[in-house]
């Protein structure tokens, strides 16, 4: 019973860790622009195939670490194509709704291209380990795993320290906290947000490749990510970074052992508990920023 | 230095500025005052590039500001500490600064940040602190301080005494006035405090209802009776 707890947490920890990276772009493009995209884990999907296409060249561990860094490019540049093309003309005669109409527009769009390009196959990624597994006493885990947990917390450790030790990165936080401010500090507010773009889906292109690692890789892949993260988001307060972080890996614990200590069935369900759960405490998410500021 | 020709703003079908002209000359100090809601923070930030006016002209030496996007018109010297601070809450003070700085590539950031914690040794206690978390008297020397770090040439102070204790208005003041004749930095400030701001002023501007209702030396408008009666309360 206790190794199994403990065997919970660990996996909840793993898949948190994924879920976190996602939300972080999330809350980030929130903050930076106020844009709720219900795309965003669309941009996973593609990353995900991105993996798929790196893969069939390049075997391996290199196709691993490989996949890795052209989800990034290539999700990164398909994030500013679409701000550029899709968010950006919204943004100066824009309501709230608008933004969200047109994210599940593209939503929808980019579910059915991958449908149309790649058919509605499920495809698995490899695991450069061959599924060897690590006991550790209280736990055992797959190394494939436990590198998916690295790597989210290697891209993590990237950006905190890009945006809390680079002028760039102080002005992406600066612009998300005042953006009249950041105006009058020179900022180009239009440099900002492609970069936030940039940045945010980029990171969702790696969660994608980790994500399809453990799971698998087909076009609507990303339905599900989209609403964790948004639980995520709103556990940590929109536009939080921390509170993504935390809330992410919360909601991984919390999803892993309700399903092995309540019910496996609802287990996609139980961040919704607590989302209602947290906006009845704390409307302000649970790291919520202060009313005001 | 700044020329301002019958320039009007409006948000939506609402006017806020209706033709007002105005000048700044190089090493003036020039104080803008006027009633709430008589346009004032709009004029700066018309000049800041937030707002464009829908006619006129704005010209900074030779160069049109009134179709240049705001990033650009901080890069040409023109800087403006708002009205209610506007700090960045969740950013430490030195990142605050750093802000300030942003445009800057020049060598002289960091005798620039010297000065800035000498002028207010606060901020220096507490520079790894997050603004938001500063008393309203700080967060304003935290904002004129930013100002300074981005080297300006035109610094435009819109009501940086409002809603404080009298002897953090008096160092404020003291500062403004150092900064003007230390460093030579022209200044336009936007002051509700009519007595202490002409006094120190090279001219005044007063703001009605989005026209300018009077100009002159700043001695000259102290002694003027209109003035007295609606502005100095006596
Ligand atoms: N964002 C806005 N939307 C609509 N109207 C506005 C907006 N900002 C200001 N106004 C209006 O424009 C007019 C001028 O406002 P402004 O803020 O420039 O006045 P002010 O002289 O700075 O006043 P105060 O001394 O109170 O700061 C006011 O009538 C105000 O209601
Ligand atoms: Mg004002």
């Amino acid at each position: 019973m206790e190794s199994l707890f403990v065997q919970q947490v660990v996996n909840g920890i793993i898949i948190g860790s994924i879920y976190s990276l996602i939300a972080i772009g999330l809350t980030m493009i929130f903050g930076v622009m106020k844009i709720c995209n219900f795309a965003h884990g669309d941009y996973s999907m593609v990353g995900a195939y991105a993996a798929v296409f790196v893969m069939a060249w390049l075997p391996g561990w290199f196709g691993w670490i490989g996949s890795i860094v052209a989800a990034a490019a290539a999700v990164g540049i398909l994030g500013v194509i679409t701000e550029r093309l899709v968010f950006r003309p919204l943004l100066t005669r824009r309501t709230d709704i608008d933004i969200i109409m047109v994210s599940i527009g593209l939503f929808i769009v980019l579910e059915n291209l991958s449908q149309l390009v790649f058919g509605a196959t499920p495809r698995m990624l490899q695991d450069p380990f061959g599924s060897a597994t690590v006991n550790l006493g209280l736990f055992s885990t797959s190394i494939l795993r436990l590198f998916c947990l690295a790597f989210s917390c290697i891209a993590m450790g990237f950006l905190h320290l890009f945006l809390n030790r680079t002028q760039t990165g102080i002005a992406i936080r600066a612009t998300s906290q005042n953006r009249n401010a950041a105006l009058l500090m020179g900022i180009d507010i239009s440099h900002v947000y492609t970069l936030t773009f940039a940045l945010g889906a980029g990171i969702a292109g790696i969660a994608g490749v980790l994500y399809g690692t453990l799971f698998a890789v087909f076009p609507t892949m990303g339905a599900l990510p989209t609403l964790k993260a948004f639980v995520v988001t709103i556990l940590g307060g929109m536009g939080n970074l921390r509170g993504a972080v935390f809330g992410g890996f919360i909601l991984g614990v919390a999803e892993t052992l309700g399903g092995s200590y309540i019910s496996m069935q609802y287990k996609n369900s139980i961040g919704f508990v607590i989302i209602i759960l947290v906006l009845l405490i704390r409307p302000n998410g649970l790291f919520g920023r202060r009313e005001g500021t | 230095m700044l020329s301002i020709e019958n320039i009007k703003v409006s948000y939506g079908k609402a006017m806020a500025i209706d033709g007002v002209s105005l000048k700044v000359e190089e090493g003036e100090l020039v104080t803008l005052l006027g009633s709430n809601g008589a346009g004032k923070s709009t004029l700066l930030k018309t000049i800041s590039g937030i707002l464009k006016p829908h006619t006129g002209t704005i010209r900074f030496d030779d160069q049109d500001l009134h179709t240049m996007p705001p990033h650009q018109i901080v890069r040409l010297g023109i800087i403006q500490v708002p009205e209610g601070r506007e700090v960045f809450p969740e950013l430490s003070v030195l990142e605050n600064l750093k802000m300030g700085a942003f445009t800057r590539k020049d060598s002289g950031v960091g005798k620039d940040l010297d000065f800035v914690f000498e002028l207010f040794p606060r901020l220096k206690e507490r520079r790894r602190q997050w603004a938001g978390t500063l008393s309203g008297g700080e967060a304003q020397m935290l904002a004129i301080a930013r100002g300074i770090l981005s080297a300006p040439k035109l610094f435009m102070l819109d009501e940086p005494s409002l809603g404080l204790a009298p002897v953090i208005r008096n160092d404020i003041f003291k500062v403004i006035r150092q900064i003007h004749q230390e460093r030579g930095i022209t200044i336009l400030l936007v002051e509700q405090n009519a007595k202490l701001a002409l006094g120190m002023s090279s001219r005044g501007y007063i703001l009605e209802n989005g026209k300018v209702g009077l100009e002159g030396k700043g001695a000259d408008l102290i002694n003027n009776e209109y003035v007295k009666k609606a502005y100095l309360g006596y």
